[in-house]
């Protein structure tokens, strides 16, 4: 079965002085969630501005829901979430749903105060600036899902949230894909890998400004196989893993599972990996970063 | 019309402020008039002439003053290329035509606010024997070069969202404006009056481009 795609990207380029984030191709899966992880500084949050129509200098094309719509219709289709400058700071929680009303067509405010509501937001008189972290990404994300929307772009949603609201926000995310029949797609960025991965379908890893991974979680973690091993026989293992790193017992690292059966010499055992060390694993072995732990080094 | 304002209400966060907003400029026009009287009444004839410019430039410089203050608190740095939190506004395709209306309802409320206040203390001049075109001359000049100050502090305030330069600036702007309109309000002049008023169409030009293009700037780099 052919997968359409939400968001086609096509050469895709933006530099900066001393960074260039370059994209040949990226198709976001329709219907699906997308986590796009990658350390601080790989373009993630560039990408989603790029994505939400909050930056225009870029070079190369994006196409949205496979139509031919207008800017205005893109983006009133899109919702987009990003953790800095977001709402005007004197702006009070209330002053959000007025504004949102005359912005967007398909805002509707007493789904916005339901959601203040269920989410713990205060619709008291602080201004947002005074609002905590956590309580500014709930108003976002209250202002996001009070829309009828096709598409959601969420930079960082979980960061700033604590462990139950995670769960909370996994559980919103199932619902509007779910409610959404195949036409809602949701793309987010997050460092929360682990957190978020019971909602995450498709998985893009960005580094460097590239994407170095991309696939769905299940054939990901069929691609890949956690090897761990006992203390000695790292140097012959360390060839073939992916972000070898040494624990009390031994080793441990991923291999490609093609590859596997180079190891069949060793005293291994072998796991499926978490999403969590797919990513770590993968990043490590395209970071620029000076890996202390790495067993190469 | 109604919309332009409802764009522009959005940008209020709190009631009281609004009231004070559109009550401030009728508070400084019943205070200086019941000023006015009781120092008409007191003073020896010929005196008040001299009072009215000094109650001009007072009342001028406050109305200035509390522009350009209200304005730190609404549209601080929203011209900046950084922290001008515009986000959720330019995820719309409405977005910057929102703000654009809510910025021109801005500037014709701080036109009617300087008109009135000004009106309320060149007014007094009917009373020393001023006829009614020299007292609206006189009414107008005020109201333009309050104005026309206030567009220039503010054009610096909505493109920077340093606090410490807006307020060097808004001290300066008030030193400079007082003895400018003590001077300019003693005699209507048809002529200064017309050049304001021109200057004050050439400013608010300015304004709306100068923070249009600064806002589609902060797109790119």
């Amino acid at each position: 079965m052919e997968i359409q795609a939400a968001v086609t990207v096509k050469e895709l380029k933006k530099r900066y002085k001393k960074f260039a984030l370059e994209i040949p191709e990226l198709r976001i899966p329709k219907g699906f969630a997308t986590a796009l992880i990658g350390e601080n500084g790989a373009g993630k949050s560039t990408l989603l501005r790029i994505l939400g129509g909050v930056r225009l200098d870029y070079q190369g094309g994006i196409e949205y829901f496979d139509d031919a719509m207008t800017d205005e219709e893109i983006r009133e289709n899109t919702g987009y979430v990003g953790p800095n400058n977001y709402f005007m700071s004197h702006w009070t929680v209330d002053n959000v749903g007025k504004a949102g009303e005359l912005l967007f067509d398909h805002f509707h405010r007493d789904r916005y105060q339901q959601l203040c509501r269920r989410l713990g937001v205060d619709m008291g008189k602080k201004s947002i600036a005074k609002l905590s972290d956590g309580t500014k990404m709930k108003t976002m994300l209250a202002a996001a899902f009070a829309r009828d929307t096709r598409l959601l772009l969420l930079d960082e949603p979980a960061s700033p949230l604590d462990p139950l609201m995670r769960d909370m926000l996994c559980a919103m995310l199932r619902d509007y894909l779910d409610e959404g029949d195949g036409e809602r797609t949701v793309f987010f960025s997050t460092h929360n890998v682990a957190d978020m991965e019971n909602v995450t379908d498709y998985a893009i890893i960005l580094e460097q400004g590239r994407i170095v991974e991309e696939g769905f979680v299940e054939e990901l973690k069929e691609k890949y196989a956690l090897v761990k091993g006992e203390r000695g026989e790292e140097k012959q293992a360390e060839k073939l893993l992916i972000g070898c790193r040494r624990n009390a017992y031994g080793y441990e690292g991923l291999c490609l599972q093609s590859e596997l059966e180079q190891l069949s010499g060793l005293d291994i055992a072998v796991e499926t990996p978490t999403l969590s060390q797919i990513c770590v694993a993968v990043m490590k072995q395209n970071t620029v970063l000076q890996m202390e732990e790495d067993v190469s080094a | 019309m109604g919309q332009l304002w409802k764009n522009y209400h959005v940008f209020f966060p709190r009631k009281w402020l609004l009231i004070g907003v559109y009550a401030l400029p009728l508070f400084f026009l019943a205070g200086i008039q019941a000023l006015g009287f009781r120092l008409f009444a007191a003073l020896p004839e010929g005196r008040l002439a001299i009072m009215i410019p000094l109650f001009a430039g007072l009342a001028g410089t406050g109305c200035y003053l509390a522009e350009c203050l209200l304005n730190t608190y609404l549209f601080l740095g929203i011209g900046a290329r950084e922290g001008a939190q515009l986000e959720y506004l330019m995820t719309s395709g409405r977005g910057f035509s929102m703000l654009q209306k809510a910025l021109f309802a801005d500037a014709l409320r701080r036109g009617a606010g300087a008109l009135v206040c000004m009106g309320g203390c060149l007014s007094l001049y009917a009373w020393n024997g001023k006829g009614f075109a020299d007292v609206a001359v006189c009414c107008l000049t005020g109201a333009f070069l309050v104005f026309l100050f206030e567009e220039a502090s503010l054009l610096l305030s909505r493109c920077t969202g340093n606090l410490v330069v807006n307020l060097l600036v808004y001290y300066v702007g008030s030193g400079i404006l007082m003895p400018v309109l003590m001077q300019y309000t003693q005699t209507g002049n048809i002529r200064v009056c017309g050049i304001l008023f021109a200057a004050d169409i050439l400013s608010e030009l300015i304004m709306e481009r100068t923070l249009q293009k600064k806002g589609k700037e902060r797109y790119y780099d």
